[in-house]
């Protein structure tokens, strides 16, 4: 069986708030995705490679978002500059906009 | 008389049973945007609604 | 355990409001075939679930209808935000409204609250699968119900998401459910309940 390695996503710097939120939410979503494909598929390698790949893209990313804009999770508060604890006055995700 | 056996392997499916046939990971959406709005990487489980029956 | 993110799984940003399609979206909120439901079922289910392919599942797939749960909630929200008392009673949301004003509470289309009868967590590995795989398919089908009520792209394009998502849960628990089938006997799958029975056998061999 033929398997197409799967494209390296290229990721730029340079986005506004939105577009790094979006790309953040389009890369965990297929970490998802591929998380519950390994629950019942847990020695496809390809699989391997392709979600920890993923997963080190993500890192980078929230790091990024956190270190510019806010923490997505507590554990992001590290890569943020500001001295007020930001996660306590961030947007919440159901307001609309953004997110 | 009509035989309504159908000819699968009974061997490997018993019956009074269900099975859903294995996905294998074959491919993957190219643009990862495009999987986003789908809602699945994986084409072979993309089942859109249309509400529609498709013209015979 | 549980960390929590701030963003949705899946963005929503719904410019017109509209409590008539709120009323009918809310069942996905607390209604039996619901993200709630489904997350409680899954979450339930998994602690006697004998084998961890399938409890590790579980825990995953549960986790993400929490999230869907609350993209559930910001679509109802954001459907019903800053509406006048006038637009209330004309959109027919005045019962819901007396009793929670604005406020989210989980309940099914038609009023019944959120509660345990709604899915079952029936402790045997093969009826917890099938339970699930109906599970899956009544969202599917509530889903496919709401797209056809509702014309307003925002609304429409996470709807579509979630349905997709449920197709493919399916996918996985018919996984899961080959997986159980492989660890028991083909000629009888129901000698024995793999989450009960495991420890027992018929010979009197000590174990």
């Amino acid at each position: 069986m033929m398997y197409r390695q799967p494209m390296s996503p290229q990721y730029n710097t340079d986005m506004n708030r939105n577009n790094l939120l979006k790309e953040i939410s389009m890369v965990d979503f297929a970490i998802v995705d591929l998380n519950q494909y390994l629950d019942t598929h847990p020695d496809d390698s390809d699989a391997v490679a392709y979600i920890k790949q993923y997963i080190t893209i993500l890192c980078r990313l929230r790091q990024e978002y956190a270190s510019l804009y806010d923490p997505l999770s507590i554990y992001d508060a590290c890569y943020s500059d500001c001295n007020d604890w930001r996660w306590a006055r961030m947007p919440l995700p159901w307001e609309g906009g953004c997110n | 008389m009509n035989d309504y056996r159908f000819l699968e392997c009974s061997k490997d499916f018993p019956i009074a049973m269900a099975y859903v046939p294995w996905q294998h990971m074959e491919n993957v959406y190219e643009n990862l945007e495009e999987a986003f709005m789908i809602g699945t990487i994986f084409p072979e489980l993309n089942k859109p609604f249309t509400g529609r029956r498709p013209c015979q | 355990m549980w960390n929590y993110e701030k963003r949705l799984q899946f963005p929503i940003d719904i410019k017109t409001p509209n409590a008539e399609i709120a009323k009918v979206i809310i069942t996905q909120y607390g209604g039996p075939d619901g993200e709630l439901s489904a997350s409680m079922r899954y979450l339930s289910q998994r602690y006697t679930m004998p084998y961890r392919e399938v409890a590790g599942l579980l825990t995953d797939i549960g986790t993400e209808e929490l999230a869907h749960f609350e993209m559930i909630g910001a679509i109802v929200h954001q459907l019903t935000k800053n509406l006048s008392v006038e637009e209330i009673e004309k959109q027919g949301f005045a019962p819901y409204y007396v009793d929670h004003t604005l406020a989210l509470w989980p309940q099914a289309a038609g009023g019944i609250p959120f509660n345990s009868c709604q899915f079952q967590s029936k402790g045997d590995v093969l009826t917890d699968l099938f339970e699930d795989l109906a599970a899956e398919q009544k969202a599917r089908t509530t889903y496919d119900n709401i797209l056809r009520l509702v014309k307003d792209p925002d609304v429409c394009a996470p709807i579509r998401f979630l349905r997709a998502r449920e197709i493919v849960h399916f996918q996985r628990f018919g996984e899961a459910l080959r997986i159980v089938q492989e660890k028991l006997d083909p000629v009888n799958f129901y000698q024995y309940n793999p989450e009960f029975d495991g420890s027992r056998t018929d010979c009197d061999c000590n174990k």
